[in-house]
């Protein structure tokens, strides 16, 4: 038997509520005009992803379950009456992942066999985040000590006992962060990568867990990594940045592995992640980037935001633009290109 | 200038990686360890050029190990650094214990961590 895989720990917001929508791409306040409506109510986004594919924008956007109201009302003031998927739960974040795709392999197979879970997922530089269904919340927690081990946590009764009163801190924390022009710990950002869209039933979550595992065995890093809401029922999109040089056996591991999924390729696409103080619990710091990048013309393929991080995809040809735009309205004290394959 | 190697012990991992992040952006190497026994063997394993150490951890507190690190030959020199968060001890760097042992850190930091005030205090250190 395979031993477990050694990780920092992971962490769980509970009362969230979890909303997904699809919009024509011809809607021309989708996506940065709206996120400026939520941080304009002072609503906190402490999950979002979002993805274009066949001309139409997919987003699971989370809020605190004391927002949701707010927010469904403001959808429809500004979008229209329209069909939102939405659902009360909590997000699960595992510490560290060092862009390792078996990290990512593993959690979906954990998460798979919990029936219909996750609802949707997104990896930042430093954490994978799952939204889950509230009523299979302790579930999760209890299969996570399967296959991985969390320092000195041996069992989930220890670690529920040592978050004990860690969310008051916690929130005090996220608080005292203030200022005008945010600051970001560091940009960084990765060239010569392909986006690749799957198309999948969402009980094949978990041979999209084994594909990853074996993209692991090819040394491949995972620069991106999100979820996206589809129209069909039990449907499900995957969005992943793989190096552009391995191209023919990554897509050789999909076709044998998922013969059934449709995929869409992107090539020469680049990633950047910004990582800053509490990114996921401060309104208006996705508006304010979308904002930017729509200032220079960039053409955004996808995004996500979780724990401190905003991740995006955009084509390599765009990226100086877009750094000197984040540059712009961020304060950045260091640009990182990294280089494929480096974690 | 050969990398210097920080390692950062705290058993709250998004907190270890929010650290790291900051530091790595300015191109320190770092280690990762969620307890203070953790912290202990990545030390044996390797000899860092400065520990930010958290106070309150399961297994062996930061007040602990800083205090073993000072009272050994072999690590004494190496700076470390505590973290102090919201509604613990007063931010100070020595710490008395109840059996009497002392701890006597090199410098402190206080939840939530500042970016610049991290910088300042670990280059004055290394």
């Amino acid at each position: 038997m395979k031993s477990p895989t050694r990780l920092g720990g992971f962490k769980i917001l509970k009362d969230v509520v979890w909303i997904s929508l699809i919009q024509p791409k011809k809607n021309f306040i989708f996506p940065t005009a709206f996120s400026s409506f939520i941080a304009e109510e002072g609503i906190n986004v402490p999950f979002m992803t979002c993805g274009e594919q066949n001309l139409a924008w997919g987003l699971n956007l989370v809020v605190e379950a004391g927002d949701a109201k707010k927010t469904s009302n403001l959808i429809e003031k500004k979008l229209g009456k329209i069909n939102l998927s939405t659902a009360k739960g909590a997000i699960l974040s595992i510490f560290p992942h060092r862009s390792k795709p078996e990290i990512i392999g593993t959690l979906l197979d954990v998460l798979g066999k919990l029936g219909g879970q996750p609802i949707a997922f997104a990896n930042s530089p430093s954490a994978i985040s799952a939204v889950l269904r509230e009523d299979v919340v302790n579930e999760a927690t209890n299969a996570l000590f399967d296959p991985f081990e969390f320092g000195p946590y041996r069992t989930p009764a220890d670690w529920k006992l040592a978050q004990k009163g860690k969310e008051k801190l916690y929130k005090e924390v996220i608080a005292s962060y203030q200022e005008k022009k945010p600051k970001v710990y560091g940009l960084e950002w990765q060239d010569e990568q392909t986006l690749i869209h799957i198309k999948l039933d969402r009980v094949h979550l978990s041979k999209m867990g084994t594909a990853l595992k074996h993209f692991a065995q090819l040394g491949l890093v995972l620069t991106f990594f999100i979820s996206r809401p589809s129209k069909e029922k039990n449907k499900g999109n995957l969005f992943f940045c793989l190096p552009e040089s391995n191209r023919h056996n990554y897509i050789g591991i999909i076709q044998e592995l998922l013969p059934e999924a449709s995929t869409i390729e992107d090539h020469s696409v680049a990633t950047f992640s910004m990582n800053g103080p509490h990114f996921g619990d401060r309104y208006g710091i996705i508006s304010e980037l979308l904002t930017a990048l729509n200032g220079v013309q960039v053409d955004l393929l996808g995004l996500s935001c979780s724990i401190h991080s905003i991740t995006g995809v955009l084509p390599a040809s765009q990226a100086q633009p877009a750094i000197r735009a984040i540059q712009g309205c961020f304060e950045v004290p260091s640009v990182i290109k990294k280089t494929t394959n480096q974690p | 200038m050969a990398q210097k190697y920080i390692l950062v012990v705290d058993d709250d991992p998004d907190l270890v990686e929010t650290v790291a992040m900051m530091l790595e952006s300015k191109g320190f190497e770092v280690g990762r360890a969620y307890d203070g026994v953790e912290g202990e063997e990545s030390i044996k394993e390797r000899r860092p050029d400065l520990v930010i150490l958290d106070i309150m951890m399961p297994r062996k507190d930061g007040y602990v190990l800083c205090a073993e690190l000072k009272a050994s030959e072999e690590t004494r020199d190496i700076p470390v650094v505590l973290l102090t968060a919201v509604g613990e001890a007063v931010p100070t760097t020595s710490y008395t214990h109840a059996d009497g042992m002392s701890t006597e850190a090199d410098d402190y930091i206080a939840k939530p961590i500042d970016t610049e005030g991290l910088f300042e205090v670990v280059t004055g250190l290394i």
